[in-house]
C-alpha cells in the first residue's frame, strides 16, 4: 500500500469509527481508544467545541503541533458524539491566511508591527495616566480564568468598576429574569429536560440554527417514534418551525400579552397548580421607582392586574388566534404533561426582556410546570462561557465574582478578604454597562465622554453593538482616545484600533468554559499559537504587572505581593514573562482561587482536576463522605439539589422574599420605543445562522461555511417583494432612522418573515446590520433590543 | 480528498428503509458501517470539504433519510481552489 493510500484508509477507518462509536453512545468505548491503524502519530484530547453556548464536547486530533481532525466526544454528556455544521469544522478556525501573530501599532491610516514589551508599556502608560477613565470590555467567550483575571485587575486592582462583557448584548435579560424570580441566576434545569418533555415551547428561539444539537435531541426523540408536542411562538418562520406541529405567529414584542394570556385563563379556569403556588410561590410587581426586585404583591392584586387580559384581547394586541391562547393554556393547565420552554435571544434581547423573561417563568410557577425532569423553563447560551465567565464569575460592571455585587457592602468586603486586599479597594458604585461604556467612550473628553482608554479582549464590538454610528464609528474622528484590542483576525472593531494584540486561540492556551446548563468544561493547550500571539490572560496579567513594577497600589495585595503573585514549591514563578507562562498551569492556579467565591451562592465548583477527568460538571459540585465530587443536574429540588433542605421538596433557598418562595410576577404590555410607520413602514429583526457563529470572524475564514452563506442578506416576504417589484437576489436599501445599509433580497429563503417585517443576519463584516438598529435597552438588564427597529426597503435601482 | 463521519437516521417504516439502503449503497464515496435499526453509521469520502457538504445536503433529501449527522471531519485536506475565502 502506498502513504496515501495508507492514510485514506486510516481517516475512514476513523471516520467509520466515530460515527459507530456514537451510535453506541450509550458504550464505554472512546474514540481515542478506537483501533487506530497505521497512522497513529495523531493525539486526541477534549475540549468544549469554541463556538456556541451548547458546550458540546470534541476530540482535537493533532499531529505535529496542527490540529488535524474534529470528532464528536462520545463520551460527553451534551452531545453523545453529535456535532453541528460549525463544530466539525472547529479545527479549522486556526488556519484562517490572516491570523494576528504580532502586536500593531497604529501610525496614521497603517500600522506597525511592534514588540510585545513596547505594547504592554503603551498600556500600562495609559492606564497609569488615569485608572479611572480606562475601561474594559470583554466577552462570553472569555475563558473563565482570563475574566477572573481581568475581573480581579480592574475591581480588585484599579478600583475601578468600568468593566463589561459583550454577553451584556445576549444573555443580560436572562440574568435580570432569573434574579427576579428566584432571587439567583441560572436555569434550574438541565439539557435532559429535552429529553423528558412532552411538550417543548419555542418563544421566539430558533434553535434548529442556534442550538442543533440541541435541538437533534427532539428530532431524534421523534425519529425513534416518541410523541413530543413542538410549539413554536415566533415572529418569522424558520428551519425550527418546519418541525413544529404549532406555529404561532404574534407581532413583534407582544409575548408579554400572549405569557399574561396563558396565566390569565389558568387563574379564570383554576387549573393553576394551588398546591405549589400556596406552598413555593409570592407574588411581584413593579414598584414606583421601577426597582429589579419590585415590590411585595398579593394573588389577588395578581388576578386584577391579569383580568383584562383575555384571549380576545390578547389577540387583538399579539394576533395569536385566542383559540391558540387558550391551547396553550390547556397544555400548561394539565399537571399531567411535562413542558419545556426554551429561549434564547428573542426573549433577551427585547426592551422589556426581565419583563418577559419573569412572565414565562410565572407560568411555569403557577401552573407547576416545574422542578421535575420535563418541567422547566429553560433559557439558552449564545457565547461558549457566557454562563462560566460573565454570569458566575461576575465580569459586568455591576457584579462581583459568585454572584456578589458591587453596590453590597458586605459582598465587597467579602472580595476584598478572599483577594487579601485593603478594606475599600473595591468602589461601591457600578461601573459603565456596554452602552454606556461605549456611549463614553465615543463622546469627547470635554463632553462628559469620561472614559479615554478602552481595552477589547475577545470580542467585535465594531460589529455588534446597536446604532453603530452612535456608538463605534465616533471614535475614529476622536484624537484623545485609545482602542486596544486583542484577538486572532481583523476584525470591523480593529479597523478603528490604536493598538492590536495578537491573541492564542481555543485549543493553543488552557482554557474553561461554562455552558447554558451550568457545566463547567476544562481542555488543556494542544497546538502553539502562531507567531507572537499570546493568551489573553497573559496579556492582562502583564500589564498588571507593569504597573506592579511601576508602583501602582491597586497592584499590590494588602501584604505588598503582587495580585496574581504565583508560586511552585514556594518559589515564585514569574507568570508575567510569557517564557515562563506555561512553567505552571495558571488556569489551575486561578480557578483554585476563584473557586472560594462560588460557595456563597450554591454555584460550588470542584477542585480543578475533577474537571480535567471529566467532560464537564454541572454546579453546585458537592463533595461527598467518600471523598468523590456530585454534580446538580435540578436545582431547588430535594430529589437531586443537595442544598434543599430535607422534606422540602422544592427550596427557592435564594428568594428574594428570604422565605423560600419563587417569584410570580405580573407586567403589563406596553408597546415597544420604535414601531413601523408611514416612513418606515417595516418590523427589522437581526439575528443569527446556521453556518456562522456571531460576528463570522472565525467561521468566515473556513472556507467550506464562508462558501455555503458568504453574504448577508435580508429575508423579505413574497408579497411584499411583489409589491416593492423587488425579485431574488435583487439589491436592496434597508433603511432606518440610524444609517442604511445594501443586501441582496432573499423571498421565500431559509426563514419567511409575515408581511410588513424583514430579516437580517449580523455575520458579514461587509454588511453591517448594526449600522441600523436602535440601541434602546431594557431598564434594568441594560440589554438592547436587536429584534426590533422601523425600517424602509427600496429597490436599489430605484435610487 | 476529504473525509466525513456519518449518522444516517432513518424512516421508521422497514419498507421504506429497505429502498433506502439499497440508494446508499449506490451512493458515490459512501461506506456504510454499522447499524442500528433505525441508525446506521458511515464513511463519506468526498473530492474536497465542499463537495462534502454538498453530498450530505444531498444524503439529507435522499428518501427515508430523516436526519444526518456529522461526528468526525479530517481538517487537515486542502480546499478546492473555490473555497479559497
Amino acid at each position: 500500500m502506498t502513504p496515501t493510500t495508507d492514510r485514506r484508509e486510516f481517516l475512514r477507518a476513523s471516520a467509520l469509527a466515530a460515527a459507530a462509536a456514537t451510535l453506541h453512545a450509550s458504550s464505554p468505548r472512546a474514540l481515542a481508544e478506537s483501533p487506530q491503524p497505521a497512522d497513529s502519530d495523531v493525539r486526541w484530547d477534549k475540549a468544549p467545541c469554541r463556538f456556541c453556548g451548547t458546550g458540546c464536547h470534541v476530540q482535537v486530533g493533532v499531529r505535529d503541533d496542527k490540529v488535524v481532525a474534529i470528532a464528536g466526544d462520545v463520551d460527553a454528556d451534551v452531545n453523545k458524539g453529535l456535532l453541528c455544521v460549525k463544530g466539525y469544522h472547529v479545527g479549522l478556525a486556526l488556519y484562517g491566511p490572516d491570523r494576528l501573530t504580532q502586536p500593531l501599532l497604529r501610525r496614521g491610516d497603517r500600522f506597525e508591527p511592534i514588540s510585545w514589551d513596547r505594547a504592554l508599556d503603551l498600556i500600562a502608560d495609559r492606564i497609569e495616566a488615569n485608572p479611572a477613565r480606562f475601561a474594559f470590555y470583554g466577552s462570553g467567550q472569555w475563558t473563565i480564568p482570563e475574566g477572573y483575571a481581568a475581573q480581579k485587575f480592574m475591581k480588585g486592582g484599579l478600583g475601578n468598576n468600568h468593566i463589561d462583557p459583550n454577553a451584556r448584548l445576549c444573555m443580560a435579560s436572562a440574568v435580570t429574569g432569573f434574579l427576579a424570580t428566584y432571587g439567583v441566576d441560572e436555569p434550574a434545569g438541565c439539557y435532559q429536560d429535552l429529553d423528558a418533555c412532552d411538550v417543548l415551547i419555542l418563544w421566539g428561539n430558533n434553535p434548529a440554527e442556534m442550538h442543533p444539537v440541541l435541538f437533534s435531541r427532539v428530532v431524534d426523540r421523534r425519529a425513534r417514534g416518541e410523541n413530543v408536542l413542538l410549539i413554536d411562538i415566533g415572529t418569522r418562520r424558520t428551519r425550527s418551525t418546519e418541525f413544529a406541529q404549532r406555529y404561532l405567529e404574534f407581532k413583534p414584542h407582544t409575548d408579554l400579552a400572549i405569557a399574561n394570556g396563558i396565566a390569565h385563563l389558568l387563574l379564570q379556569r383554576k387549573t393553576y397548580d394551588a398546591k405549589f403556588v400556596a406552598d413555593h410561590c409570592a407574588f411581584r410587581a413593579m414598584s414606583d421607582p421601577p426597582e429589579l426586585n419590585g415590590r411585595a404583591s398579593t394573588f389577588d392584586e395578581y388576578v386584577k392586574s391579569l383580568e383584562p387580559y383575555t384571549p380576545e384581547y390578547v389577540e387583538s394586541i399579539s394576533g395569536v388566534a385566542a383559540d391558540d391562547i387558550r391551547f396553550l393554556a390547556d397544555l400548561f393547565g394539565d399537571a399531567k404533561l411535562k413542558i419545556t420552554s426554551l429561549w434564547c435571544m428573542g426573549m433577551n434581547q427585547h426592551t422589556a426582556g426581565t419583563a418577559i423573561n419573569s412572565l414565562v417563568h410565572g407560568i411555569h410557577l403557577l401552573s407547576g410546570h416545574f422542578g421535575k425532569p420535563g418541567d422547566a423553563p429553560t433559557s439558552l447560551t449564545g457565547q461558549p462561557s457566557a454562563c462560566g465567565t460573565v454570569r458566575e464569575v461576575g465580569t459586568l460592571s455591576h457584579a462581583l465574582p459568585g454572584g456578589r455585587l458591587v453596590a453590597n457592602e458586605d459582598h465587597r468586603k467579602e472580595c476584598e478578604a478572599l483577594w487579601n486586599l485593603p478594606p475599600g479597594r473595591i468602589h461601591a458604585k457600578p461601573g459603565y454597562h456596554t452602552v454606556l461604556m461605549w456611549e463614553k467612550f465615543c463622546t469627547p473628553s470635554d463632553q462628559g465622554g469620561d472614559v479615554d482608554t478602552l481595552w477589547v479582549q475577545v470580542t467585535n464590538p465594531g460589529q455588534t453593538l446597536p446604532n453603530l454610528h452612535k456608538l463605534f464609528d465616533r471614535k475614529a474622528g476622536l484624537k484623545d482616545k485609545f482602542l486596544i484590542v486583542s484577538d486572532v483576525y481583523p476584525t470591523a472593531t480593529t479597523r478603528l484600533a490604536d493598538l492590536v494584540l495578537p491573541s492564542a486561540l481555543w485549543v493553543e492556551k488552557n482554557g474553561i468554559y461554562g455552558n447554558s446548563e451550568r457545566r463547567t468544561q476544562q481542555w488543556f493547550r494542544m497546538v502553539s499559537p502562531p507567531g507572537d500571539a499570546r493568551d489573553d490572560c497573559w496579556q492582562t496579567i502583564a500589564v498588571a504587572r507593569r504597573l506592579f513594577d511601576r508602583g501602582m497600589a491597586g497592584m499590590k495585595d494588602k501584604d505588598g505581593g503582587f495580585l496574581f503573585e504565583t508560586k511552585r514549591d514556594g518559589v515564585e514563578v514569574p507568570i508575567h514573562d510569557w517564557a515562563h507562562y506555561y512553567d505552571v498551569n495558571v488556569d489551575e492556579r486561578l480557578f483554585e482561587e476563584y473557586r472560594a467565591f462560588t460557595r456563597k451562592k450554591h454555584k460550588d465548583l470542584a477542585p480543578y482536576a475533577e474537571y480535567v477527568k471529566a467532560r464537564g460538571l454541572r454546579w453546585p459540585v458537592v463533595q461527598q463522605a467518600d471523598g468523590s465530587w456530585r454534580e446538580t443536574r435540578y436545582r431547588f429540588a430535594e430529589f437531586d439539589d443537595p442544598y434543599v433542605a430535607k422534606g422540602k421538596g422544592i427550596q427557592f433557598y435564594h428568594s428574594v422574599s428570604k422565605d423560600d418562595r419563587a417569584q410570580i410576577w405580573f407586567h403589563p404590555y406596553r408597546d415597544p420605543p420604535e414601531v413601523p410607520d408611514a416612513e418606515f413602514p417595516f418590523w427589522l429583526c437581526t439575528g443569527r445562522v446556521l453556518e456562522h457563529w456571531h460576528t463570522g470572524t472565525m467561521t468566515r475564514r473556513i472556507p467550506q461555511l464562508a462558501r455555503a452563506v458568504p453574504r448577508a442578506y435580508v429575508e423579505l416576504n413574497a408579497d411584499d417583494a411583489r409589491a416593492l417589484g423587488v425579485s431574488n437576489g435583487e439589491p436592496v436599501v434597508v433603511e432606518s432612522r440610524r444609517g442604511r445599509i445594501e443586501l441582496a433580497a432573499w423571498i421565500d429563503g431559509r426563514g419567511r418573515p409575515p408581511r410588513g417585517s424583514v430579516f437580517v443576519p449580523f455575520f458579514d463584516e461587509m454588511k453591517l446590520v448594526n449600522e441600523v438598529t436602535l440601541e434602546a435597552h431594557d431598564p434594568f438588564s441594560k440589554q438592547p433590543d436587536y429584534k426590533k427597529c422601523a425600517v424602509r426597503i427600496r429597490k436599489r435601482s430605484a435610487e | 480528498m476529504h473525509c466525513s463521519g456519518l449518522i444516517l437516521t432513518l424512516d421508521r417504516d422497514p419498507v421504506i428503509r429497505a429502498t433506502t439502503f439499497e440508494c446508499l449503497e449506490r451512493w458515490p464515496g459512501l461506506t456504510l458501517g454499522e447499524r442500528t435499526e433505525q441508525r446506521v453509521a458511515a464513511a463519506l469520502e468526498a473530492e474536497h470539504a465542499t463537495a462534502a457538504i454538498a453530498a450530505v445536503e444531498g444524503l439529507r433529501g435522499c428518501p427515508g433519510v430523516v436526519h444526518v449527522d456529522v461526528v468526525f471531519a479530517e481538517v487537515s485536506a486542502p480546499c478546492a481552489a473555490e473555497d479559497s475565502p
